[in-house]
């Protein structure tokens, strides 16, 4: 019996045929469900499935969604949420920006070692049970939350232990543990709808995007930490994807998998560590491929690499890439201004050029 | 001579396997599932970027587990377990799918509670703080351009205009445009974070490294605790009712 290499190939990929690691965590909610164990926050309103490891289906909600913010990206890249909250605007789709919603506090947990995994799942779980109350589907912006929270349902899934101690403070908080039906982020969402991103750019930036070239990088903990659950599979392809549909042109390069140095901790207390990891990716973007922009879907990842390239002159150095995260690319394409809209200028490294390339003023 | 011939390998493993620490890390649940056996083939270290610029190695962390060698688990604890970058690189590459990330999350949760993170921890105190009395982690604030002097002339021009261009792209966005935290979360939310912390155990945790700390959490709980506990008892209520 003969196989072709393509069959053989899409049977790695999926799983297909395959009784090896297919894991579907989905079916474990569900009979916890069922059991009363736990509640699941179903899917409100229209949803697109797009696929992950071993073919499996995971639904992405497209509309009603429950913002979960990222503290990284309010504090020192504002453009990103601004961004998300403009091309929902632009589309049409209903958000909510929760003042009741805290921090995920796994940056802390990571680089600390301060708090615990109740401490971690209880958070998650009242911000899951904010999102469920006020009727909207939890989404995610931040990869460090989206990291911590997939890892904390499947913690929560496969623990009665955990499980339990975080329903018990859940009750003092007079709130329930009620786990999302899907863990999405936003860049997750992003590429869900580029149909739709396209269809309403504005045609004059898609001429300006057209053509321009750029690499990605995703962070760690988008899908290194938990790696079952993300669109494409293993190698993520939603900041690329979307990108792409709108007419960049994506290019690879050999570092494409290297932590970017952020470290959660080095960030703050290490960063001649930080420095020199993104030495090393941006001598490899630089001499392999020397794009127009970097672009990204973490706020670690694109806060290192926003801050971290004009110290490079101190190694003899010269590196200007702007760092552009991918809901302000779609947020360019549909029109936002540059600064008041997309925030932009709150990047260190200049996007100044890389407006004018394209023609956008900024004044 | 009567006496057992012994295996010196065997020997050292069962007389470290007992560790303190050893036995500690194999407490957390989350341990059984990051070590399967290890291949010693490298590939962990090969992806980690701790390993290329520290005296650190996840395929060491990997085998001083599986050898019980408290000496070597013990070297990590003293210091070397803060040098990983927490990237999970190497638990995506592992064909033995093993977690070298996990077990260092472990033990560096025991360093806090064990009275050994001081140092590592030294450069901590706002982030814990904010985290404990704002429910964020971070704030505009807090990117000052004396603490980040290596991010560049560029961060000290932002850092004297971020309160005017905020206040230009939150337009219309309430409780976005603040420079002590990272949004305005409300009172309750705060004191519901403080709760969280407090029951589970964490906020004791944090005393061990930041004892002032604890109290700050506690007066400000204590101020509030009337009003956010009536709140809550209204909560419990709806939330019975809900269920019937
Ligand atoms: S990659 Fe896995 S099997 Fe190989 S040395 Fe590292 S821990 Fe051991
Ligand atoms: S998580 Fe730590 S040990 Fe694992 S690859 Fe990253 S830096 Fe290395």
């Amino acid at each position: 019996m003969s196989y072709e290499i393509n069959d053989v190939k899409t049977a790695i990929n999926h799983g297909k045929g395959m009784n090896y690691h297919v894991h579907d965590i989905r079916a474990e909610m569900k009979k916890l469900e069922e059991e009363g164990e736990i509640k699941i926050a179903h899917i409100i309103g229209p949803y697109k499935e797009e696929e992950v490891m071993y073919g499996i289906k995971k639904r992405v909600p497209l509309d009603m969604h429950y913002q979960h913010k990222s503290c990284g990206q309010c504090a020192n890249l504002p453009g990103v949420p601004r961004s998300n909250f403009y091309y929902r605007d632009k589309l049409g789709i209903k958000y909510y920006n929760d003042m009741q919603q805290t921090s995920c506090t796994a940056w802390n947990y990571h680089a600390s070692g301060l708090g615990n995994l109740v401490q971690l799942g209880a958070v998650a779980a009242r911000n899951w049970h904010r999102a469920y109350e006020e009727g909207y589907n939890f989404t995610i912006h931040c990869v460090t939350s989206f990291g911590n929270y997939l890892e904390m349902r499947h913690l929560l899934v496969g623990n009665k232990e955990l499980r339990d101690e975080v329903k018990k403070i859940m009750a003092k908080l007079g709130r329930e543990l009620v786990i999302p039906e899907e863990i999405v982020h936003d860049s997750e969402i992003a590429y869900a709808l580029r149909d739709k991103i396209l269809a309403n750019a504005d045609p004059k930036r898609l001429a300006a995007i057209k053509g321009l070239k750029a690499v990605e990088h995703y962070g760690c903990h988008f899908f290194k930490q938990v790696s079952d659950d993300i669109i494409g599979g293993k190698r993520p392809i939603v900041v690329g994807g979307l990108a792409s549909h709108l007419g960049v042109q994506m290019e690879e390069y050999s570092k494409w998998f290297m932590c970017c140095g952020f470290g959660f901790r080095h960030i703050l207390v290490n960063r001649e560590f930080t420095r020199s990891a993104q030495n090393i990716k941006l001598k490899a973007i630089k001499e392999e491929v020397d794009p127009d922009m970097i672009l990204v879907n973490c706020t670690g990842c694109g806060t290192t690499f926003d801050k971290t390239q004009w110290i490079q002159k101190a190694v003899g150095e010269d590196y200007h890439y702007p760092v552009i995260f991918y809901s302000q690319l779609a947020a360019l394409a549909l029109g936002a201004h540059p600064f008041k809209e997309a925030g932009l200028n709150f990047h260190v490294t200049p996007v100044e050029p890389l407006l004018d390339k394209m023609g956008i003023s900024y004044s | 001579m009567s006496e057992e011939v012994k295996n010196p390998i065997t020997e050292k493993i069962e007389s470290t396997k007992g560790g303190h620490f050893y036995k500690e890390i194999m407490k957390d649940f989350r341990i059984k599932e990051s070590l399967h056996g290890c291949l010693n083939c490298g590939t962990c270290v090969a992806n980690c970027p701790a390993a290329a610029f520290y005296d650190y190695s996840p395929r060491e962390v990997c085998q001083m587990m599986i050898e019980g060698d408290e000496e070597t688990i013990e070297e990590y604890m003293n210091g070397k377990i803060w040098n990983c970058a927490q990237c999970f690189s190497c638990k995506y590459r592992c064909p033995k799918e093993n977690s070298a990330a996990d077990i260092v999350m472990t033990m560096r949760e025991i360093a806090v509670r064990e009275g050994m993170a001081g140092e590592a921890l030294a450069g901590y105190t706002r982030i814990a703080k904010l985290v404990l009395t704002r429910g964020n982690q971070l704030a505009p604030d807090m990117l000052s351009p004396d603490a980040f002097p290596d991010w560049g002339p560029r961060m000290i021009e932002l850092s004297e205009k971020k309160m005017e261009m905020r206040e230009e792209l939150f337009k219309g966005f309430p409780g976005m445009n603040v420079v002590d935290r990272a949004w305005a979360a409300e009172d309750f939310t705060i004191y519901e974070m403080q709760k969280i912390w407090q029951e589970s155990g964490a906020l004791e945790k944090v005393g061990i490294v930041f004892p002032f700390l604890v109290d700050i959490v506690q007066d400000d709980m204590e101020d509030k605790a009337d009003e956010m506990e009536a709140k809550i008892a209204e909560k419990k209520a709806k939330l019975a009712a809900s269920n019937k």
